[in-house]
């Protein structure tokens, strides 16, 4: 079977010469999360509006159920906007100010009746009595929720989650990873997760793509990588997790990168993460690796630990 | 330990019904104060509260700041005191940012305003901090726009922009939740050596609990617009008193402990606010309730009493 969503060497430059994505390619079926990672400004965001089509790629492809969907006009990308989702990582920003909740989950089409939004509203932890305020009488975890339930209003087959549960507290959060679960399980949707919190990421997803500076460093089953990380960022991320225990917080050891991370307009030659590596060598300096496979899962690095 | 900012028995109403009802905590000088708690309990508001940020709200209650009553200060005197003495972190980055002003038009701003300084040094300046909140390449990126930020970029500017009127009371809200782990530890290092430096009083609102853990000295967590439990940090994470906090504590996810499978959740959905459960605002998702079917959570509220409102203290733990 093909796969739902096919992304194949995707760039992107901004003006000023920033490569924030910089060949950046994966694949996911239908049914299937695949969470995306890294440091701030690594290109995760970028990525994500690459798919949905809110930026057009500089470069590579975007296949999405079949078509190739990277270059097509927004009209007639309108009949595919269903199927497509995207939760936006700044939750207040991405709500019209001037719409009810309702009316921004139900959408300029109106998918969804007075009841079904509700009880929209309902699955994602809110009720009858927020369907008729606007976005500024909201919290900031509420506010996050409206944008995941105008998502799925849309019955989609692929949601791009970014940052999706950030603003939520755990209890909440626990509730919404389950319900998003949940859905594929029913409907066998499909998810590319964005998140920072490595935690969460190993809940909801299949498999796990680590990106630093525009590209994709490590690629891979979950387990395999969290267990066994074979790029030495993917180790310093998964060192620096922070844990929900005072005594162990105290004696952990992290790994602490070496040096700022670099700037995308000018990436350093040869690995882009040599400057920050404790094991860099000549190579590193002079040879870009390319992803290959170690022990299991898809790493670029010279000397994979 | 000197007190810096005493908030006593705090509420704030809007049309839609009352946010806030019956917050009290104290922050001290060289310390931080956690905040946790439910989405919508009131962690932001009560914050808002404290900096006079409400426009369309009735706020009642006291809040001292430096021995100054701020509940009915002039705006003018609480403008001047958020330029120079009081600054805050906001949840919501981009819409609390310009999009027509550079990030270090920005930043530099405040920092004229509070140390009457020149355009060119508040530049530098600008720049500086940008650098300590781990932007790379500073002095090319000051000129940038917000939207040509990443979100977690912009959170940053956000925090530069709090620390460079170099405040006494520091208030984060969700200062990093937009942050990777590595950068997230760069900035709690940052905000803890400032504190240590000036003695600045820190509250950290925060969803984060690893967070908590390893920056407060204290926590408060909030339930339904009230602090529910108000302890020092270790005794929070170890013992928690509250059923809420105790539910919040098992809904952690952590990859430590292998991962994958669903997450625990606390049963049951958040309080209205324009219905508010009578009695004990848990007690319908209370599994002491649930147990014992004690008929005063339904009918009596508790009181705050020695850090804890529950009927049945101990009985979470
Ligand atoms: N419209 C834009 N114009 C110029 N540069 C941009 C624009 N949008 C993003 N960038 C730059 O592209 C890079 C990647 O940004 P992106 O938002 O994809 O990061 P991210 O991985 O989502 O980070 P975060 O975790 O902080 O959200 C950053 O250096 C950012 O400054
Ligand atoms: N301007 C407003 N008008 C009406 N209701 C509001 C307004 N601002 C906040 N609220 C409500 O007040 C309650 C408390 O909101 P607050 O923003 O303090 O929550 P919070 O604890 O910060 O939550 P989060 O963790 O999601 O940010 C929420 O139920 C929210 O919907
Ligand atoms: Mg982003
Ligand atoms: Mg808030």
């Amino acid at each position: 079977m093909s796969p739902l969503l096919d992304v194949n060497d995707l760039r992107m430059t901004f003006r000023g010469g920033v490569r924030a994505v910089d060949g950046v390619s994966f694949s996911v079926r239908q049914g299937e999360t695949l969470g995306l990672v890294g440091e701030s400004g690594c290109g995760k965001s970028t990525t994500g509006r690459m798919i949905v089509r809110l930026l057009e790629p500089s470069g590579g492809q975007v296949t999405f159920d079949g078509r190739d969907i990277t270059h097509v006009s927004r009209r007639r990308l309108l009949p595919l906007r269903g199927d497509l989702q995207m939760v936006f990582q700044d939750p207040f920003t991405s709500l019209n100010p001037r719409r009810t909740a309702a009316q921004i989950i139900s959408g300029p089409r109106r998918l969804l009746d007075r009841d079904g939004t509700i009880a929209l509203l309902e699955r994602v932890g809110l009720g009858a009595e927020h369907a008729d305020r606007y976005p500024h009488e909201f919290s900031g975890g509420q506010a996050q929720r409206i944008g995941i339930a105008r998502a799925l209003a849309s019955r989609p087959k692929l949601v791009i989650c970014d940052e999706p549960v950030s603003a939520l507290d755990v209890s909440i959060q626990a509730q919404i990873v389950n319900l998003l679960r949940k859905l594929q399980e029913e409907e066998g949707l499909a998810y590319v997760f964005i998140a920072h919190d490595l935690s969460v990421v190993a809940h909801m997803c299949d498999r796990v793509a680590v990106m630093y500076l525009g590209r994709i460093v490590e690629i891979g089953d979950r387990k395999t990588v969290y267990a066994d990380p074979a790029h030495p960022y993917t180790r310093a991320l998964v060192s620096a997790v922070p844990l929900p225990d005072p005594d162990l917080e105290q004696d952990r050891e992290r790994i602490v990168l070496l040096g700022d991370p670099p700037n995308p307009a000018s990436p350093p030659a040869g690995c882009t993460f040599n400057p920050r590596c404790a094991k860099a060598q000549n190579i590193c300096r002079q040879e870009a690796p390319v992803l290959r496979l170690v022990r299991g899962r898809q790493a670029a690095c010279h000397f994979p630990d | 330990m000197t007190a810096l900012l005493q908030v006593t028995d705090l509420r704030v109403t809007f049309a839609a019904g009352t946010a806030v009802d019956g917050v009290s905590f104290t922050a001290h000088q060289g310390r931080t104060l956690g905040i946790v708690g439910e989405s919508g309990s009131g962690k932001s508001v009560s914050s808002l509260a404290v900096m006079g940020l409400h426009r369309n709200a009735i706020v009642e209650g006291s809040i001292v700041f430096d021995g100054e009553e701020l509940v009915g200060a002039s705006p003018s005197r609480l403008r001047a005191l958020r330029g120079s003495r009081m600054s805050m972190i906001f949840q919501d980055p981009l819409s609390s940012l310009h999009p027509y002003y550079t990030v270090g038009e920005q930043i530099a701003e405040g920092y004229r305003l509070h140390a009457k300084a020149s355009r060119r040094a508040a530049r530098e300046r600008a720049v500086e901090m940008l650098a300590d909140v781990g932007i790379p390449s500073p002095r090319a990126r000051v000129a940038d726009y917000p939207h040509q930020f990443s979100g977690g970029m912009r959170q940053r500017v956000m925090i530069a922009m709090a620390l460079v009127c170099e405040p006494d009371l520091l208030i984060a809200d969700e200062p990093t939740t937009a942050l990777d782990v590595t950068i997230q530890a760069q900035i709690l290092e940052l905000i803890k050596k400032i504190q240590e430096e000036r003695g600045v009083a820190v509250i950290m609102i925060t969803h984060d609990l690893g967070v908590v853990a390893r920056v407060a000295d204290e926590v408060m967590v909030m339930y339904g617009g009230a602090p529910v439990e108000h302890a020092p940090a270790r005794q929070v994470f170890k013992t928690p008193g509250h059923p809420y906090t105790r539910g919040l504590l098992d809904s952690i996810p952590r990859h430590d402990l292998g991962g994958g499978g669903p997450l625990q959740a606390i049963p049951g959905s958040p309080p209205s606010l324009l219905t508010p459960p009578q009695g004990c605002r848990f007690h319908p998702r209370c599994p002491i309730y649930a147990r014992a079917s004690a008929e005063i959570c339904a009918t009596e509220r508790p009181a705050f009493i020695a850090g804890l409102a529950c009927h049945y203290p101990g009985a979470a733990t």
